[in-house]
């Protein structure tokens, strides 16, 4: 199918020609540029609503690289269409938003860009039917975050927010291509419908648990769950729109999606609650009681955002078929009220110019529009009837309540459900009623007053949605349905009402409003929840600790490396030659040698060698100049006489010539180059060089002996012993080769030397003109 | 004798790391000829030890000889070694010149900027 490819390159192909465009259209339009990418998108997704709305699901394979095996799946069912739905949909809402929202000298065209590649590789993470591409995905959204976060680099706290947001989920993204790399290995397949079929030899394995907390720890980062919720209250330094569509509807439930996909695969096993539904739970809780204690409304929204998550991802983990469909009903339902509260609150920053809720009163008067839409959005988060918040919240309800029936202590489970949720009616209380009511706040940075249409259209349709959603709840019924049958993989066929009869859930509800009723109107209790000591920042002052740390180990770890010392640098190399060459030698058992081969030799062979051997020690422990060049001429020599017994005269000769040379050389240097005070090393040093000439000195001796010992091929040279005479006329091999086989080696060989010789000559012609213009200026 | 060959190399290589490890320029060119030198010997033990006569060729039946290719090879490296040796020594020279100083740490500061 087309429209697949369709939906999810339109928008990275539109972020590509962004700059372009912008040239054409100008500034100021390129928003309208973004909200077509979008629609165009949307409507590929809505082209596509048979499979994702329909009993058969879509599943489609391009080849990709077929010789690494490598295919871009896609797969639309239920799950997977649904998301889609939610991320073009609110992607066109929010382009719109956005382009009242911006204003000079932000860069437009950048924003827009990165907000569809956004919107690219979140339809890509939710259709791909690959594990593997799954996180290319998962990590390009990431990345389009990061740039999001960081929008506004001019200020400190954005880019704090950034390298915190891809510090924290890319922890958890490395955790997951672990997870899924086990998993590849173990079943031979990263392609979902292939890992459902295996769902059962997957959870009889031994590897099961670690693969599933691997898969977790990403999951939970991009969600952010507890301990990694960290990140995302900083994320809220991102602009607004960013905020509504990746930090609240979309990209933060990435990790519920992955939960929900891999579901039919991992759950059945008491690790999947355990985990699952334990981590989701502490969240909600937590989140839920952070975001009270806030004044700031995005931070509200944004742990209220947290504990929301927790509370889907806690339904999951119940690992049931009503746990799966009130998931998938909260994930449109959240998408909806706390998209468009992010997107009023972006009104009221912008209108008023603070977002500070003890600053902020009375904006009814002043904003009536804007009211009636944050009180929708309030109480749909509160979960009051006639709300669809009311709704999925009280199915949540139900499916922890009866949690009690599968074991007792899992009771838990339904009573901080309705604690969290006590918490979350009062911060939602807080958000409408402080905000709206009261004095009309004075002193504000601007004067408030409702914001244009366009800005309001796009909360206003979210608000719609809510309202209806939750008095005609049938309206949602198709997609619910066909979201939970693919989480559990079974056929599913739920009707949606807002009134079950008096269900404990109901109880549940009516409780939960009673005690935040009480708790928001006793200011005395309020006091007693903002008083108590912000015991769960530590994770942030870990953080905080750990950043700086890790970057001033980082630039340590540099300076040990990159020394700027060659002879550090070329250290390195020895110990690495030697480390990793020797592993292998001993690693393939390659070091061995010929013994009876070894050791025979003449007795003057003796000598020469320790002559040899005495010699070179002199190069380095003579402490006259002249004397370790003395020394080295022995070597030299010695050297010629090795090649004597190698039966290799013509090296001889050449040796014999070239070492009297060098000599020479060395010895116009030593008259010409005074003898420098020379810096004193210190034993410490010299036992280092030491350590490092012996090891490389041993491992040479080694390495020859075990390369002697395996000469397996024979050598061309029998080519050139049979041919010189016949074909070049020549008795001396050696020479043969050089001047008739390989002539053109010997003229690169005399190039060399050429280029050397003219080196020499520049320089010491240059020494002799800086000489005179240095006596000249004296 | 290739046992004694490899000690020999082992020397000459371990000699020539220490000198090359030190700061100055004049020793680090010592050890950069010891390094050569290494070599040859190095390559001229792939050929086989004592194989049979050198290679010029006698044309009677019967006759091994030794590798002549390795030889050969080294017979460039030797020339050409010689030529980076005396181009050093000349850079140190001009170094010193230049900056009243042969330590290569020099070198290295001069690069930078």
């Amino acid at each position: 199918m087309f429209s697949v490819l369709w939906v999810v390159f339109i928008p990275f192909i539109f972020a590509a020609l962004t700059p372009l465009i912008q040239k054409f259209i100008g500034e100021d339009r390129i928003g309208l540029w973004g909200v077509i990418a979008a629609l165009l998108s949307f409507g590929g997704v809505l082209s596509l609503a048979g499979y994702g709305l329909g009993d058969e699901p879509l599943y489609v394979i391009y080849e990709w690289a077929p010789t690494f095996g490598l295919t871009l799946g896609f797969y639309i069912d239920g799950l997977s269409w649904l998301f889609a739905f939610l991320i073009s949909g609110i992607g066109v809402l929010i382009n719109l938003y956005a382009y009242w929202y911006l204003h000079k000298p932000d860069p437009f065209g950048r924003f827009f860009a990165y907000l569809l590649f956004f919107m690219g590789s979140m339809l890509g993470l939710v259709l791909s039917s690959n594990l593997i591409i799954l996180i290319i995905f998962w990590e390009l959204t990431t990345i389009s975050s990061f740039l999001l976060i960081g929008y506004w680099s001019h200020t400190e706290r954005a880019r704090y927010g950034a390298v915190k947001s891809i510090l924290v989920t890319s922890v958890g993204g490395l955790a997951m291509i672990g997870g899924a790399v086990i998993l590849t290995v173990i079943t031979g397949t990263a392609e979902f419908p292939e890992l459902i079929k295996k769902a059962a030899f997957i959870q009889e394995h031994a590897l099961f648990f670690p693969i599933l907390l691997l898969l977790m720890l990403g999951a939970f980062s991009k969600s952010a769950q507890s301990p990694f919720h960290i990140w995302l209250p900083d994320a809220m330094e991102a602009p607004t729109p960013v905020s509504a569509f990746l930090h609240s509807s979309t990209m933060v439930k990435a990790g519920v999606f992955l939960i929900a996909r891999v579901h039919p695969i991992f759950s059945g096993r008491e690790e999947w609650i355990l985990l699952i539904a334990s981590i989701g739970l502490i969240t909600m809780v937590l989140g839920a009681y952070y975001a009270l204690r806030k004044v700031d409304l995005k931070a509200i929204l944004a742990y209220s955002t947290v504990s929301q998550l927790g509370l889907m991802i806690m339904a999951l983990g119940f690992a049931d078929v009503l746990g799966a469909k009130a998931t998938a009903f909260h994930i449109m339902n959240h998408a909806a009220f706390k998209g468009m509260l992010f997107l009023v609150v972006g009104i009221i920053d912008h209108e008023t110019g603070t977002r500070d809720i003890s600053r902020l009163s009375g904006l009814r008067f002043t904003m009536p529009k804007t009211a009636v839409l944050a009180f929708i959005g309030a109480f749909a988060s509160a979960g009051i009837p006639l709300f669809n918040g009311f709704l999925s919240k009280e199915l949540i309800f139900e499916a922890a309540y009866d949690q009690i029936g599968v074991a007792s202590w899992m009771a838990v489970f339904p009573v901080f459900a309705v604690v969290g949720s006590i918490l979350t009616f009062t911060y939602s209380m807080k958000i409408f009623f402080r905000v709206f009511y009261g004095e009309e706040a004075k002193e504000l940075p601007k004067h408030p007053h409702d914001p244009p249409f366009g800005m309001l259209f796009s909360p206003g349709l979210l608000a719609a949605v809510t309202v209806i959603v939750g008095i005609l709840p049938f309206i949602a019924e198709r997609f619910v349905n066909a979201a939970t049958a693919a989480i559990t993989q079974q056929p599913a066929d739920f009707y949606l009402t807002i009134w079950h009869g008096f269900t404990p859930a109901l109880w549940m509800s009516v409780v939960t409003v009673a005690i935040g009723i009480v708790l928001y109107s006793r200011k005395a209790l309020l006091e007693v929840l903002h008083s108590k000591p912000p015991f769960g920042l530590t994770v942030n002052a870990m953080y905080d600790w750990w950043y700086p740390n890790i970057m001033l180990g980082a630039e340590k770890l540099i300076g040990v490396f990159q020394s700027q010392k060659i002879r550090f640098y070329f250290m390195y190399i020895l110990g690495m030659v030697v480390v990793l060459c020797g592993w292998v030698l001993i690693r393939d058992g390659h070091f061995r040698f010929i013994p009876h081969d070894l050791m025979h030799a003449e007795t003057y062979e003796y000598l020469g060698a320790l002559a040899f051997i005495l010699a070179t020690i002199g190069v380095a422990l003579f402490r006259s100049r002249l004397a370790k060049v003395i020394s080295l001429g022995v070597v030299g020599y010695m050297l010629c006489a090795t090649f004597i017994v190698l039966r290799a005269p013509d090296l001889a000769l050449t040796q014999l010539l070239v070492d009297i040379v060098t000599v020479i050389l060395f010895v116009l240097v030593i008259y010409f180059l005074p003898q420098l005070k020379e810096v004193k090393e210190s034993l410490s040093v010299k036992i280092r060089d030491l350590a490092v000439a012996g090891l490389t000195g041993a491992f040479v001796t080694v390495f020859v002996l075990a390369v002697y010992a395996h000469r397996h091929t024979t050598s061309v040279a029998e080519y050139f012993l049979d041919n010189a005479y016949e074909l070049a006329g020549g008795t001396n091999v050696v020479n043969v080769i050089l001047v008739d086989f390989r002539t053109f080696d010997t003229l690169g060989e005399i190039i060399v030397l050429a280029i050397a010789g003219l080196g020499v000559y520049a320089l010491v012609r240059m020494g002799v003109a800086h000489k005179k213009k240095k006596d000249s200026s004296i | 004798m290739i046992g004694l060959l490899a000690i020999i190399i082992g020397f000459l290589v371990g000699t020539g790391t220490y000198l090359i490890l030190k700061k100055t320029a004049f020793k680090v060119a010592l050890g950069l000829v010891l390094y050569g030198q290494a070599a040859n010997l190095l390559i001229i033990t792939m050929g086989g030890v004592k194989l049979g006569e050198p290679p010029i060729i006698l044309r009677e039946a019967g006759i091994s000889y030794s590798d002549p290719l390795v030889q050969a090879l080294i017979l460039t490296a030797i020339v050409i070694g010689f030529g980076v040796t005396s181009y050093l020594l000349v850079l140190v020279y001009r170094a010193y010149q230049a900056h009243d100083s042969d330590s290569v740490d020099l070198f290295e500061e001069v690069d930078d900027k």
